[in-house]
């Protein structure tokens, strides 16, 4: 009597599990596809981008090099590095600094002051598009490296995940350096951010990518190839050479390569840092 | 009498030396709350404050601004193409919204469970949120060409009617919420799969011993458990989508016939293509209160509803 029933629950369990295996092979499908024919499309002779034959009939390996040479992709590429690289460092000094008066320090007016940062998520950035592109005017930061910076050099969801890890840090930590002699600024960038690491990495990769993927703000204040970060950069191509799709999709490649490629090494650090971002909510 | 003289002389003493040192303590604080507490200022509050004001005017980067009272609101309301714009982000925020909680949470279930692909199928979902909008855009327009384009050609050759996508506008809103649950689910999902991995599974345990199946588990134990991450997820994601419209921006600029018209986008060409930015101002104010009461929903739903656990 109990064989069966074993028998039976057992090869349902594994008609599920292979149920589950084909699903999950679907949507691995359905997420990736796009990007296969992205890539697929960038080798193509130009002839063949809309014959609905997945592989092309001979490798067009020049269309990268082509694309390459089209536009300035390597200035592109290098601001939007430096930009993405500066703008993350600016967040988690802010971030940092601000964390630790306010997880640490007693002093008036701490409330509003906190109250005041955290205010800020509630104002989203898109309602603020043309006072901030008039300030910028008025600084005369159109077209500069400070325009697509400092006004996102800090971050109230930075300060707020710190102060959290922050305030998790136990104090004899800091009371021990302290006794050491040890001041709050050596404290805080030998022990306090050093043990804190992962939170740091999280917020540093989270800043770096929306960095590195922001379009709109950069797309308004730059209008020269010399500032413009490759995101901007892709798009006035894309509308420029528009009918050469195997160009448009071989520059695309080299737009999204560098960031896929980082995410390929450094999955399970994107993926478990996007879940902190959960804590914005 | 006396007493009081006591008690204020007292004051006058103890008073000066606690304000010094209190001063003393914002003092030692400042340069640590300077930086960001400064850009705060700068890029958040003092442009609300400004974007307010100059929805009352009639700025045009050209002339002089000049106060026009509530008349680009009176304008606003007495617009068509403003109403329509409303309808549209509405609906594009709640359906991308909807899709992706219920998506999301799907694709956690299966992200949670112990497949052979399931680190590949982790990558997999999450990888168009890290490729950016530009290039997002630029591959769904190629897919979604209306002629031979590839995705025309999948459906042709497995029989389905071709369509016109994102060049007809009755398609191309609908195009539009695919491509941005494409490109957004990973996240949800990412969130709801955390969420999952911290319920207890002795509570799922102790149920499916207790003769539940798997999908009375998942209705009656996992689902309200993820009450709080669907609470966090629903509104990350609708004031996202309320807001963006970089998709649309390259992909159809609000178009065909206006079915795309997205408020964000619609507030980007007053303002970046007819220099209006009075009326842009004005628009942006609406969107600003909009998310506003959006947010403060969220606040009194977060009080109410997440005690479990």
């Amino acid at each position: 009597m109990t064989t069966p029933m074993t028998l039976n629950s057992k090869s349902k369990g594994a008609s599920a599990r292979w149920g589950q295996e084909a699903i999950s092979l679907l949507v691995i499908v359905f997420f990736v596809m796009p990007l296969v024919w992205m890539l697929l499309a960038a080798f193509k002779p130009q002839t063949e981008v809309f014959l609905g034959k997945l592989l092309p009939s001979r490798w067009e390996w020049g269309n990268l090099k082509l694309a390459w040479e089209s536009a300035p992709f390597g200035r592109y590429l290098l601001n939007s590095l430096l930009i993405s690289l500066i703008t993350t460092a600016a967040v988690v000094t802010t971030s940092a600094l601000a964390a630790y008066a306010f997880a640490r320090m007693t002093f008036p007016l701490k409330g509003l002051l906190f109250a005041l940062a955290l205010g800020t998520l509630m104002i989203p950035g898109d309602v603020l598009l043309i006072p901030n592109f008039m300030t910028v005017r008025q600084f005369g930061w159109l077209n500069s490296y400070q325009a697509l910076i400092v006004p996102f050099a800090a971050s109230a969801f930075g300060v707020f995940l710190l102060r959290q890890a922050f305030l998790q840090t136990p104090v004899e930590l800091e009371e021990a350096a302290r006794l050491d002699g040890a001041t709050p600024a050596q404290y805080l960038r030998m022990i306090l951010l050093p043990v804190n690491t992962p939170v740091l990495s999280a917020l540093s990769i989270l800043t770096f990518l929306s960095s590195w993927n922001a379009l709109v703000w950069p797309l308004v204040v730059t209008n020269r190839d010399e500032f413009r970060t490759v995101q901007v950069g892709l798009a006035s191509f894309s509308s420029l050479e528009g009918s050469n799709l195997p160009l448009v999709m071989a520059a695309t490649v080299i737009v999204v390569t560098p960031m896929l490629l980082f995410y390929i090494f450094a999955q399970k650090w994107f993926i478990e840092s996007a879940a902190a971002s959960g804590l914005k909510g | 009498m006396t007493d009081f003289t006591q008690v204020s002389t007292q004051i006058s003493v103890t008073k000066p030396r606690k304000s010094h040192s209190q001063l003393t303590a914002l003092l030692g604080a400042t340069p640590y709350l300077l930086p960001a507490l400064l850009i705060f200022v700068v890029f958040t509050y003092y442009p609300l404050l400004r974007v307010i004001y100059l929805s009352f005017t009639d700025a045009d980067m050209l002339s002089q601004a000049q106060w026009v009272g509530l008349s680009n609101y009176r304008e606003m309301l007495a617009n068509a193409e403003f109403w329509s714009s409303f309808k549209i982000t509405v609906i594009f925020a709640l359906a991308v919204t909807l899709t992706e909680v219920i998506l999301g949470m799907a694709l956690a279930f299966l992200m949670n469970a112990p497949t052979r692909l399931r680190t590949l199928l982790r990558g997999a979902v999450f990888a168009p949120v890290v490729v950016s909008l530009a290039a997002t855009a630029v591959v769904w327009n190629y897919l979604l060409s209306p002629n031979a384009g590839p995705i025309n050609g999948l459906l042709k050759s497995v029989g389905l009617p071709e369509s016109g996508w994102l060049t007809d506008p009755k398609t191309a809103l609908a195009s539009v919420i695919m491509v941005a649950v494409w490109k957004g689910v990973g996240l949800p999902a990412v969130l709801y799969l955390a969420g999952l991995q911290g319920i207890s599974r002795e509570l799922e345990e102790a149920a499916s011993i207790d003769g539940a199946g798997r999908f009375t588990v998942a209705r009656h134990i996992t689902i309200p458990l993820l009450a709080p991450t669907t609470l966090v997820v629903f509104f990350i994601s609708l004031m996202g989508t309320f807001q963006s419209y970089g998709l649309v921006l390259l992909l159809t600029r609000g178009g065909p016939a206006g079915s795309t018209n997205l408020l964000g986008y619609y507030i980007y060409q007053n303002a970046f293509s007819f220099f209006q930015m009075g009326m842009a101002s004005a628009l942006s104010v609406a969107l600003f209160l909009l998310l506003l009461s959006l947010g403060f929903l969220q606040l009194k739903l977060a009080e109410r509803r997440v005690h479990y656990q």
